[in-house]
């Protein structure tokens, strides 16, 4: 367990944390939403005891293994391999352990072919999927995930998010700030609204049996949103993401096949 | 089995920490430094033994200022909050980062004495005055080396998690620096100075304690080693300290 006891944090007399205090189970899944800047990546760094508050208290319950996932992952010369296969020697992982989960990881996020190259010549999200890898290279205690969707492609997306749930199951608490209210639906079971400092709770998904699937559509020429739509795609390259209750495909389908949209691909979540 | 957890860590962490740095190539006009100096400093032979190496001491000790600052800012904030938090312990990473730069004190110390001594060997005992004896080589190495993980430390100390201020920290890192080189001389001319002198690391005082001898009296070496080392672990508990109460 991980108690937050009145939480405030300042910025040269800006408040970005006002009096917030939370209390995190194990196995929760918290994400964190807002505008930028609005103090969601702060939390999670005082969450993880990288932020020292202004004050109030942070209480863990014994320390625990955060494993990181950040918004931005900084440019190297080392090339992917090279960082992966140090930080796995961090976690406590054999030689072969760490080469093993390197290549197994790096094949299911699709970027085995760039492990030798340096990491400053790699692209945004390539190096966000190095982001993604080495946090998953040792299971943590508590996950955090800062925007961790940022330019990984739609695949990738979809084996992130199998292997978070993967890790719910397991019982890892994870705590994520996200813009994309398809990553909170998939992931999810409380979210909270940062705004003005202030904590707010906005969905309390308990965790129900509910089977949650992901359509792919591709744009036709005509293609439009259809009203009901509208705020659960995610747009990619091609086309976009609508992440919905297994009741509801039929008609989510039959509605943006009007809408113009062609059908490309269909994930069932709970089996992968 | 803990303990040796740890120390697998530490390692682990000083072999990742050599890579980040020896990719980075800002070690490159430190060594180029480093070997323009030696040149000059033994291009006119013969020169004194335990002269040279005692002046080499000053210029490593700078040398290694000038690596410890640049080597701030060679990991990334990011990798290193992943990596506090991946082994538990900001104590453990900041004390691996000084272990590195220990090592590279030592290095830097055996490529200032090995090369003369190699030049000299070359020569046929061209280059020092007289023959070359352990405990000259001995004596070097241990004094340039405190001197080198002195000036590393003082390098590392106005990191900008400390001193949010690039400017203001690198021209602090400089003023410490010269004072530890002229501290004897300010000292000389105003006593009182002293009292608050004694915080610089006296790395004058000691290199003095050995110029224009012929031979390096061991027990004062050993006494030299211990002063510079309270300094130089006392400047890196301060850091450790300071980092870890700033945090990030």
């Amino acid at each position: 367990m991980i108690a937050l006891s009145n939480i405030v944090k300042q910025y040269n007399k800006k408040m970005v944390l006002n009096d917030i205090s939370l209390t995190i189970e194990h196995g929760q899944s918290l994400a964190f939403t807002g505008h930028n800047g609005c103090g969601k990546s702060t939390l999670l760094k005082v969450i993880a005891g990288l932020i020292r508050p202004t004050s109030g208290k942070v209480n863990y319950e014994r320390p625990f293994l955060f494993h990181y996932v950040p918004e931005h992952f900084p440019k190297m010369n080392l090339s992917a391999r090279q960082y992966l296969k140090s930080q796995g020697k961090m976690d406590g992982l054999s030689e072969e352990d760490t080469d093993e989960q390197v290549q197994i990881l790096s094949g299911e996020f699709f970027f085995d072919q760039m492990l030798d190259i340096p990491m400053k010549h790699l692209s945004k999200g390539s190096l966000q999927k190095v982001g993604v890898v080495q946090a998953l290279l040792r299971e943590p205690e508590v996950l955090l995930l800062d925007e961790p969707l940022s330019g990984q492609d739609v695949m990738s997306q979809q084996v992130f998010i199998g292997k978070i749930n993967e890790l719910r199951k397991r019982g890892v608490i994870v705590l994520m700030s996200c813009h994309e209210p398809y990553l909170v639906d998939a992931v999810a079971d409380y979210v909270y609204r940062l705004e003005s400092g202030k904590l707010e709770e906005v969905t309390k998904k308990a965790q129900s049996e509910k089977e949650w699937y992901t359509l792919f559509f591709e744009k036709g020429q005509t293609a439009h949103v259809p009203e009901k739509w509208k705020g659960h795609l995610q747009f990619v390259e091609n086309g976009c993401n609508l992440r919905v209750a297994g009741k509801d495909c039929n008609g989510a389908i039959l509605e943006m096949l009007e809408a113009g949209w062609n059908l490309r691909g269909m994930w069932n979540e709970k089996n992968e | 089995m803990r303990k040796m957890n740890d120390l697998k860590v530490i390692y682990a962490l000083i072999r990742y920490q050599y890579k980040q740095y020896i990719l980075s190539s800002k070690w490159i006009m430190p060594v180029i430094a480093l070997i323009a100096v030696l040149s000059v400093m033994y291009s006119m032979t013969p020169v004194k033994v335990v002269n040279s190496f005692s002046i080499m001491s000053l210029f490593v000790f700078l040398l290694m200022v000038w690596i410890g600052v640049t080597n701030q800012s060679v990991e990334p904030e990011v990798s290193e909050q992943i990596i506090i938090l991946r082994i538990k312990s900001e104590r453990k990473y900041y004390i691996s980062h000084i272990l590195f730069m220990g090592m590279i004190s030592i290095t830097m110390t055996v490529v200032s004495i090995g090369i003369p001594i190699l030049n000299n060997i070359l020569h046929s005992g061209g280059v020092f005055g007289r023959n070359v004896i352990w405990s000259d080589i001995i004596g070097g190495l241990i004094l340039m080396s405190s001197c080198a993980f002195v000036g590393a430390m003082v390098g590392g100390l106005f990191h900008v998690r400390i001193i949010n201020e690039k400017a203001i920290g690198i021209g602090a890192t400089f003023f410490l620096s010269l004072l530890a080189i002229i501290r004897t001389g300010v000292i000389d001319k105003f006593p009182a100075s002293k009292y608050i002198l004694w915080v610089v690391p006296p790395v004058s005082d000691v290199v003095s304690w050995f110029s224009n001898k012929e031979y390096y009296d061991m027990g004062k070496i050993m006494v030299a080693f211990g002063i510079m080392m309270i300094y130089g672990v006392a400047l890196a508990i301060v850091k450790v300290e300071l980092m870890r109460r700033r945090k990030f």
